[in-house]
């Protein structure tokens, strides 16, 4: 079974949402839009807020946080989150990085969620 | 409900002051201060922790917690990014001496390969407040993160500028990771870490190119992990 990258996509937030929330975190936003760009997902989780950037491959292999987002996509995110903050007048509170990685192959999927995965 | 500086509140007096200049007036510095804050609500055992080599290719992660006296004379101490190597070492010197407390913790290579950077860094600011002797009362961590810890605690974004207690725990990671690195230089001669301390400079880069990663660099940094050959198991 193929998806295309949409559909993938889609497919991969609905999963992280859903093993998110099995997991404790309060999901605040979903696909967050800023005139700089996306969030894929915000939530809580034990008094902090998390900025969620799902991953989904069709693929076995599975890289480190540190490659599944590279650092011009970290600064970005960095950015969105203190647009976010900002927006909200939340900018005192504490903030993590969260990366949810996805493999869809076929009915064997996995879903890992690597908290702290990036800093500012 | 009063609230400490850095909290919801106050950012209207942050907003307030010379945005976007990053050096703020002296006189808001006061305001903006959450160590001047809860001390003044009688808080003593008030811990400030920060963290350095987040960045380097190689070398540990290197966090400390410092327990600073209410009155404590460190004129001219900030960030341990904007003093030069002998000011640091100077500041160093004064603040071990008087410190109510202080710990200096160093997570190793191996973990931040294992945990990521982000994680390493952060077991290693809670690691210096967990050596510390006793329970503080308030951790002031720099940036705006928490730590793993059950202590009360506040973030602070720029911290290591604007307390004391945070800019005294920039100063002895500094310090320690430096010489740390200096000790390294000794074992591993052709990298130059007594210069760099692990920064990817342009030396250090060449080096990496020439002679491979050793032991001591991060493989899953880029920089490093596209030297790394099929069988090296440093």
């Amino acid at each position: 079974m193929t998806f295309s990258r949409r559909l993938l996509g889609r497919a991969g937030e609905d999963l992280a949402t859903a093993t998110l929330k099995r997991q404790g975190y309060k999901i605040l936003e979903r696909n967050y839009t800023t005139p700089l760009g996306e969030i894929d997902l915000i939530a809580q989780h034990q008094g902090t807020l998390v900025f969620v950037e799902i991953k989904t491959r069709q693929t076995q292999t599975f890289g480190t946080a540190q490659e599944a987002v590279n650092s011009r996509k970290q600064a970005r995110l960095y950015r969105l989150a203190e647009y976010y903050l900002k927006q909200r007048r939340l900018s005192s509170r504490p903030m993590r990085f969260d990366v949810v990685a996805i493999s869809i192959q076929g009915p064997d999927t996995r879903v890992e969620i690597i908290p702290h995965a990036f800093g500012g | 409900m009063v609230r400490p500086p850095g909290s919801r509140r106050s950012e209207s007096v942050k907003r307030g002051a010379a945005p976007g200049s990053k050096k703020r007036p002296l006189a808001d510095q006061t305001v903006d201060d959450p160590e001047v804050w809860w001390r003044a609500q009688g808080l003593v055992r008030l811990v400030g922790v920060d963290e350095v080599g987040r960045g380097p290719l190689a070398g540990p992660v290197v966090a400390a917690a410092v327990i600073l006296p209410p009155q404590v004379e460190l004129d001219g101490l900030t960030d341990s990014k904007r003093l030069s190597p002998d000011r640091r070492e100077l500041f160093d010197h004064q603040i071990r001496r008087q410190a109510l407390a202080y710990a200096i913790q160093a997570v190793a290579v191996f973990e931040i390969d294992r945990q990521g950077i982000m994680a390493a860094s952060l077991q290693a600011m809670a690691q210096a407040v967990q050596a510390l002797p006793g329970e503080p009362e308030m951790v002031l961590v720099d940036g705006p993160w928490r730590l793993p810890l059950d202590y009360p605690q506040q973030s602070v974004v720029r911290g290591d500028a604007r307390c004391l207690s945070i800019a005294a725990a920039s100063v002895l990671a500094k310090v320690y990771r430096d010489r740390q690195m200096i000790v390294y230089h000794r074992r591993y001669p052709q990298y130059n870490f007594a210069r760099h301390k692990g920064y990817g400079t342009a030396e250090h880069r060449e080096a990496i190119r020439r002679w491979g990663p050793c032991a001591l660099h991060r493989r899953t940094f880029r920089g490093v992990r596209e030297w790394l050959r099929e069988d090296d198991d440093l």
